[in-house]
């Protein structure tokens, strides 16, 4: 009988990396169309993205396990996850808003607080885990 | 007095929609309690 | 029966008194004028509605732990309670902004994350239809109730963090913030009046569903005979 935070941190990292390497596909593109230099950034940028990303995953990973067990599981998923991740969506777009800028203050509180909404989710996730995957 | 239609709205809107709830609830429970008399009634007989 | 036609009585006096505490006690607002005693009912709905999605979220953690339906019965009833308060919120709301602000509705902190609350738990109502077994249905939407109460603090200081312009808190405010000790008076009057008020809804309510659940059995009972 496997653990089943385990099952959840195996698609928690493949999703996580998925997103990642979408993101790492399209900066070099927004960088060459919006004229965008990422060099200086790069640190603080992959920080918020990591982040942002880890927190999209734990949220839909939690939620996928929900929408999977009922009816209209394609339209309920996207539903129920949008509202849920509306700190994610909005601290992730200012902070990288702001760093690609150039903006000379790195906005910390906002990276910090996308490092809080990841930790409350998925010690919310280890806690409760067990029960979206009872027979 | 200026905007007295516009507090008035708020209030009339406001215990609209409280009492559109409570009147659903109402409805709703009679016609389950009507319900639970009809199926008590067709299971009395049997058992 | 006497008792829930107590509360009933009660809650509607309560509420009543409370109104014309709004008009008549509570005096005049130097800038606002008349408009802002829509602030007595609106911000006293917000705070019995979120008490309410509070209780939620109790019952939700109860259903999880424990198993017995009550706690589920308990959940539904609260989730539409407090939408219809959350409901009302966002009406009055924007009855009350466009004379002030001149605009109905802004992406402050505040608004935005009312209205997050809003749809977080019109999903949860919408994810308990499209479930069908009634224990997978009350142990899912508990979870689902769980994660987004968690979510609600994280969703206000996200999108405080990145905006303001609802105008200062005047209850739990920081400087320069506070209201005259009549207002204050009466507001919480309507504070109490609003919460038995939602009590007296949830008690209704719950009734109802609990009466569902009869009917389910006896229905069960009816066709293995």
């Amino acid at each position: 009988m496997s653990d089943p935070f385990a099952i959840f941190l195996a698609k928690l990292v493949a999703n996580t990396l998925f997103l990642l390497l979408t993101e790492a596909l399209m900066l070099p593109f927004f960088a060459i169309f919006y004229n965008i230099s990422l060099w200086a950034q790069l640190p603080a940028l992959s920080l918020v993205l990591f982040l942002g990303s880890v927190g999209i995953a734990i949220a839909g990973t939690a939620i996928s396990a929900i929408s999977a067990q009922a009816r209209m599981r394609e339209l309920l998923l996207p539903l129920l996850l949008l509202p849920l991740l509306t700190p994610v969506l909005v601290v992730s777009a200012t902070v990288t808003g702001s760093l690609l800028d150039r903006d000379p203050v790195v906005q910390w509180k906002g990276i910090a607080f996308l490092g809080v909404f990841d930790l409350v989710f998925l010690t919310a996730l280890w806690i409760f885990g067990q029960y979206f995957l009872e027979e | 007095m200026k905007n007295l239609d516009s507090v008035f709205a708020a209030y009339i809107v406001g215990w609209a929609v409280f009492f559109g709830f409570f009147l659903s609830i109402v409805r709703r429970t009679s016609a389950l309690a009507a319900e639970v008399d009809r199926l008590k009634n067709s299971i009395r007989p049997k058992g | 029966m006497t008792k829930r036609i107590l509360l009933g009585v009660a809650a509607t006096a309560l509420v009543i008194v409370a109104a014309y505490a709004d008009f008549y006690v509570a005096p005049t607002e130097r800038t606002m004028g008349l408009i802002q005693r829509i602030f007595y009912f609106h911000a006293a709905t917000a705070w019995a509605g979120e008490m309410v999605f509070f209780v939620c979220f109790v019952a939700n953690l109860m259903y999880v732990w424990k198993r017995e339906q009550k706690y589920d019965w308990l959940g539904v009833t609260c989730a539409e309670v407090g939408v219809a308060c959350i409901t009302i919120v966002l009406i009055t709301g924007p009855i009350w902004a466009k004379p002030v602000w001149g605009i109905y509705w802004t992406w402050d902190a505040r608004l935005t994350s009312t209205f997050v609350l809003w749809l977080l738990y019109i999903s949860y109502l919408l994810l308990r239809t499209l479930i069908e077994e009634p224990s997978r249905r009350a142990l899912l939407s508990a979870l689902f109730g769980i994660f987004a109460f968690l979510d609600v603090p994280l969703v206000f200081f996200s999108i405080r963090w990145w905006r303001t312009q609802h105008p200062a808190p005047v209850i739990m405010g920081g400087q320069g913030s506070g209201l005259d000790p009549t207002m204050k008076k009466v507001f919480y009057f309507n504070v109490l009046a609003m919460h038995i008020f939602c009590a007296f809804l949830i008690v209704e309510r719950y009734i109802l569903e609990k009466l569902r659940h009869d009917v389910d059995l006896l229905q069960r009972e009816a066709e293995v005979q």
